[in-house]
């Protein structure tokens, strides 16, 4: 004989917070949002663009683990130095008519590991005729390579150190000069921060990174006076608080605007299939054994199609964005547990004397429905709700990571789609997958938890005595 | 209503079902007719470099070169029956649907090189049968054990956390584990491979054989277990505590019945039809594999077969195992109405 | 005198709950006469099957406590153990019809399977000789042999509290408990039961408790009636002075609020709802809803007061 349960929706939130499950949920839940609260000020307004637009991430290193990897090996891995034109000092030389720009930078490199990647940019602004541009690098020991002897014409020129076979080409050079071999597989970020040349190549051990003092020198040779903006990037190992995928992307970007698309998602869904479910449930219980036969025939119907086969296949032919993804779930989940739960509430209430004493006064039969019937369902459907904002979050996820989720959001499902596609399972790209789906499980736990400090107030079974 | 009449009437209620969901599986499944254009397409196609291989034809005039690759299109188009509208055609797909006529797949092929859909499909139930049935059984009895130990300690501490975890591992999908278990015990501790069913090159003594699947098995199997068995747990323990809250079950303790008895007539007995239902559709079910689970794994199974249909745009074969999945359902339905009906007298006059 | 079958001395039924316990059954202090019927009357919520529980001890999981005494037949029952109780006491002496009878068959077993059980349990009787005392006790209240062979939801409500009656006489037990055997049924089915059970208490010599919430229908069949409320009893006597002439102001607005055929009374009701078990008022409980309480009333509990051969627990009577 305990006390009845409560039955106003205020009165449940109240007394679900009082549990130390429902505290543990609303802790979890208030992160999350306080996580897609923060974007604003982390990300810019167009990063959803950004995002998909791989160029724009350069300047990150390419599957760099997350910063604080550092912390747990208790090695000094690299992380990123770039050095902008702002860096570099300027002296010009004028030779017979001619004139020699040089740019000249330097950065002490001191970390456990060697760089990921190499990376030399020049912007010039001159017209006509390309120019001469002679890329010098300075080791501490005082080694000197020229990595690049050419000519460059106007506006963006990249060279990618680590992979342009040209400049790869000087690089065996200089090792063959030092020690009279030629290595089979040159990886210049290796071998220009190698301690001593006999270990150059593939499988250099880090004990071998040379520190001190590097030296980078861009020299511009012209016949007129030019300005150009020249650009060094020693990638890192390590970026940020969440790494950084195969396409340089950062990742804690990524995750992080997850959440509020993720929570929107879920949410949405979950509430508005049970409020979709329980009027239909309700309804065909209270309007009378034709309607109930119809509403139990499309149960019957929704039981025998397969529902993720056929999303599936709707998004692999209309190319869904999430919004036509919520309408579609919707579609699908006219009837489902909460239609049931509703229809035999309702077969009670019909019974109740205050709906017999409603029907003598004349109230409308809709009216009674909505304003005596439905309210008294919802409450019996919170716990379901809940635990459905993850169910949906996951299907979501599910077709994300097939790749047929929204073409343009980052959502979590999307980027261990990616991670998975790009074969972080496999290579150890553990960072990839482990946060983002650390993020999930922890709004599914959230929810879980909300869902099972629901369940505790409405139903008796649960609740501690 | 007298059983008879009850089942004839679940009876057709379900056949017009079936029919209702197979014709929106026929029209999916083709697009509204977007398939018939890629198959069109692709007839035309296989006619050019068939023609322009022949030596013969390169004799010809370029008239009749054009007029014969006219003809030989037309020919394929009416034998793969393309030339009729496509609401003639979705019927026509239709009935051989649910006459189990499956066809010939358009695209892919079994590992024997097959295209006809009921070789495809056999070669790749046994698969998931093995797989995901074995799964489910395992992962139900694991559940009923536990939902039945809980229900006994119900309400105590570790019930409470049981069911926390419970519907926290069950809320997560099979493939999502499967990630993390791949990362965690295939790259990180090597116990067990990535993926796929045997290693290449499969082994050629039987027993070696076997144990390699067995080896292959192991992980997604772990994996299903983990994902699901938590479903069990939890229903099996509210259902038995529902029935342990009935008052025939204090009746029966008034009666002065030994527990023992309570137990199994007054509690267990009444409970095992939802769980035993519950169990008999999810082993019906997990024929149907899982889409992504199996794609995650590399799991050769009729889940991947789903994936590598949809993702090639095979009609056919997508109408195939829908078909077969929807036939299974309704005749699983079906049959455990009957068996309710034996084990729960109850229903023969509820219904 | 007669010689009392059951005695029960401040029986204490608490249940656990999360606002603190709640007291269904408080210090209840009631008794039977042998070969008489004792109806337990009180609204709804008031702890009255509480107590049929108590006395057969079958406690739900959230007791917080359970206490007193329960002399049965000159033994206290409360000093046997869980397995003499389940193997002496229950059915074999004691039996019980519970409310709402078409829950309390198993709708997977037969009702005759059901109803033989006790015996072949208790008594070590062959299927086939249960069977036979079986067919006899359903022709015993008025059902035909057949129902054995039926599954409980095959019957109709009178005929499945029927069955459950001639369950619970099988064991020809010195007490029945009866709690509220008919609220479920309509009114001539109500009828017929209520003849049935009169009739079987002469031919039988049974003792019963008859917990029911209608004052009216507990005085036409039983001896005695105590009326129950807030998990206390308030007036104990026999049927015909409570119903004619109540003492305790609860017994009288209850029967102020019954209505009857004969009379052009007008009808009464009970300001006010009844008190919150976990935490009742101090005092008298019913002093908050009492026309005539005093001050006495708010600060101390009334204990029962002989007055005539009837005893009230009401500080109008007497006390200090």
């Amino acid at each position: 004989m305990g006390t009845p349960p409560p039955t106003g929706i205020k009165q449940i939130l109240k007394e679900a917070l009082k549990t130390k499950t429902g505290m543990a949920a609303v802790i979890i839940l208030g992160m999350m949002i306080l996580m897609s609260a923060s974007i604003p000020f982390y990300s810019p307004v167009n990063f959803v663009k950004r995002w998909n637009d791989l160029k724009s991430w350069y300047e990150y290193p390419s599957l760099a683990a997350p910063v604080w990897v550092k912390w747990f090996t208790g090695t000094n891995l690299p992380e990123t130095i770039d050095l902008t034109s702002k860096h570099f000092r300027v002296t010009e030389e004028e030779i017979s008519g001619h004139y020699i720009t040089t740019y000249t930078a330097y950065f002490r490199y001191t970390y456990d590991d060697y760089p990921s990647e190499l990376k030399a940019l020049i912007k010039t602004d001159i017209k006509g005729k390309p120019v001469r541009l002679n890329i010098i690098f300075i080791r501490p020991d005082g080694e000197e390579i020229n990595l690049f002897n050419g000519l460059v014409s106007s506006g963006q020129t990249t060279f990618d150190i680590s992979l342009d076979p040209k400049l790869q080409k000087n690089i065996a050079r200089f090792v063959y000069e030092k020690t009279g071999t030629v290595p089979e597989v040159i990886r210049p970020e290796i071998i220009l921060f190698s301690k001593s040349p006999s270990k150059y190549g593939n499988e250099a051990a880090s004990s071998n990174v040379l520190r001190g003092r590097y030296i980078v020198k861009f020299q511009v040779l012209s016949d007129k006076k030019i300005s150009a903006e020249p650009r060094f990037i020693v990638y890192g190992k390590v970026y940020g608080f969440a790494g950084t995928d195969l396409y340089r992307r950062d990742l804690w970007l990524g995750i992080l605007w997850g959440a509020p698309v993720a929570l929107a998602f879920g949410t949405v869904a979950a509430i508005a299939t049970a409020l979709l479910q329980v009027i239909i449930g309700a309804a065909g219980a209270w309007f009378g054994p034709k309607w109930d036969e119809l509403v139990q025939r499309i149960a019957d119907f929704f039981l025998i199609i397969p529902v993720l086969p056929i999303l599936i296949l709707i998004s692999v032919i209309y190319k869904v964005t999430i919004w036509s993804l919520l309408g579609w779930v919707i579609v699908f989940s006219v009837v489902g547990v909460s239609s049931k739960i509703a229809r035999s509430i309702t077969f009670q209430i019909r019974e109740e004397q205050y709906i017999e004493a409603a029907k003598t006064y004349g109230a409308s039969k809709t009216r009674m429905l909505f304003y005596y019937v439905i309210p008294r369902i919802m409450p019996f459907t919170f716990a379901l709700v809940a635990l459905n904002v993850p169910t949906y979050i996951f299907l979501e996820a599910s077709l994300s990571f097939l790749g047929l989720g929204d073409p343009e959001l980052p959502t979590w499902g999307r980027i261990l789609g990616d991670a998975y596609s790009a074969g972080a399972l496999y290579q150890g790209y553990w960072w990839w997958v482990i946060l983002p789906a650390f993020m999930i499980m922890l709004v599914s736990l959230g929810f879980t938890l909300l869902s099972y400090a629901f369940d505790k107030i409405v139903n008796p079974r649960l609740r501690e005595e | 209503m007298g059983m008879a009449t009850f089942i004839a009437k679940r009876a057709l209620i379900l056949t017009l079902t079936l029919m209702f969901s197979v014709y929106m599986t026929v029209v999916i499944a083709n697009f509204g007719g977007y398939v018939d254009k890629l198959l069109r397409d692709q007839i035309t196609f296989d006619v050019t470099t068939a023609l322009s291989r022949d030596p013969n034809f390169a004799k010809l005039s370029q008239e009749e070169r054009q007029k014969l690759i006219e003809q030989r299109i037309e020919a394929k188009i009416r034998a793969a029956g393309l030339d009729k509208p496509f609401l003639e055609r979705s019927l026509i797909q239709f009935t051989q649907a649910l006459t189990l006529n499956l066809g010939r797949a358009a695209f892919l092929r079994s590992s024997s090189g097959s295209k006809a859909i009921a070789d495809i499909i056999m070669e790749r139930l046994p698969r998931t049968v093995l797989l995901f049935t074995l799964g489910t059984i395992m992962a139900a009895g694991i559940g009923i054990f536990l939902g039945l130990v809980q229900a006994r300690k119900a309400l105590s501490k570790f019930d409470r956390i049981m069911i926390v975890l419970e519907i926290f591992t069950y809320v997560q999908p099979a493939w999502f584990y499967g990630i993390l278990f791949i990362l965690i015990f295939a790259f990180y501790l090597r116990i067990f491979p990535s993926g796929g069913m045997v290693s290449i090159p499969a082994p050629t003594e039987p027993v070696a054989y076997f144990l390699d699947v067995l080896y292959h098995l192991a992980l997604p199997l772990i994996t299903w277990i983990f994902a699901s068995f938590g479903y069990w747990a939890y229903t099996t323990r509210n259902i038995v505590l529902q029935t342990m809250e009935e008052d025939f079950v204090t009746a029966a303790r008034a009666k002065g019945l030994p527990e023992r008895i309570i137990l199994w007539r007054y509690v267990l007995r009444p409970s095992s039809p939802p769980i035993i239902t519950g169990v008999a559709f999810a082993i019906v079910f997990s024929w149907t594999g899982a889409i992504i689970t199996e794609t995650v794994f590399n799991w050769p199974g009729i889940g991947l077969l789903f994936w590598e249909a949809i993702a090639a745009l095979d009609a056919p074969v997508i109408i195939g195992l829908t078909v077969i999945l929807a036939y299974l359902i309704v005749l699983t339905v079906l049959a455990l109405d009957i068996i309710y009906g034996i084990l729960d007298p109850r229903l023969r006059v509820m219904r | 005198m007669m010689k009392k079958i059951l005695v029960t001395e401040d029986l204490v039924l608490y249940y656990r709950t999360s606002r603190g316990p709640v007291r269904a059954v408080d210090h209840v202090n009631l008794w039977v006469e042998d070969g008489s019927s004792l109806a337990v009357v009180g609204e709804s919520g008031c702890g009255k099957s509480s107590m049929a529980y108590a006395i057969l001890r079958i406690l739900p999981r959230n007791v917080h406590s359970y206490s007193g005494k329960i002399i049965f037949d000159g033994v206290n029952l409360m000093d046997l153990t869980d397995e003499e109780m389940r193997s002496k006491i229950r059915w074999r002496k004691i039996s019980m019809v519970f409310q709402g009878a078409m829950n309390t068959l198993n709708p997977v077993i037969k009702v005759g399977d059901q109803i033989i059980e006790p015996l072949l349990i208790h008594a070590g009787y062959k299927k086939e000789e249960a069977l036979r005392e079986a067919r006899e006790a359903v022709k015993n209240v008025g059902l035909p042999e057949y129902v054995l062979d039926r599954y409980p939801h095959e019957l109709s409500g009178g005929m499945k509290q029927r069955a459950v009656i001639a369950m619970a006489l099988l064991m020809k037990p010195r007490l029945v408990i009866l709690d509220e055997p008919t609220s479920a049924l309509d009114v001539l089915t109500q009828a017929n039961i209520m003849n049935l059970l009169k009739d079987l208490k002469e031919r039988e010599r049974l003792s019963y408790i008859f917990i029911t919430h209608d004052l009216a229908l507990a005085s036409e069949l039983a001896d005695y009636v105590a009326v129950m409320y807030a998990g206390k009893i308030a007036e104990i006597g026999s049927a015909e002075t409570i119903y004619k002439n109540p003492r305790h102001p609860y017994t009288q607005k209850l029967i102020g609020s019954v209505p009857t055929l004969r009379s052009e009374k007008v009808l009464e009701f009970i300001p006010g709802a009844p008190p919150d078990l976990v935490n009742p008022p101090e005092g008298c409980r019913f002093h908050l809803r009492c026309p005539f309480a005093k001050d006495i009333c708010k600060r101390r509990e009334p204990p029962l007061i002989k007055v005539d051969n009837d005893h009230v627990a009401c500080w109008l009577y007497g006390g200090e």
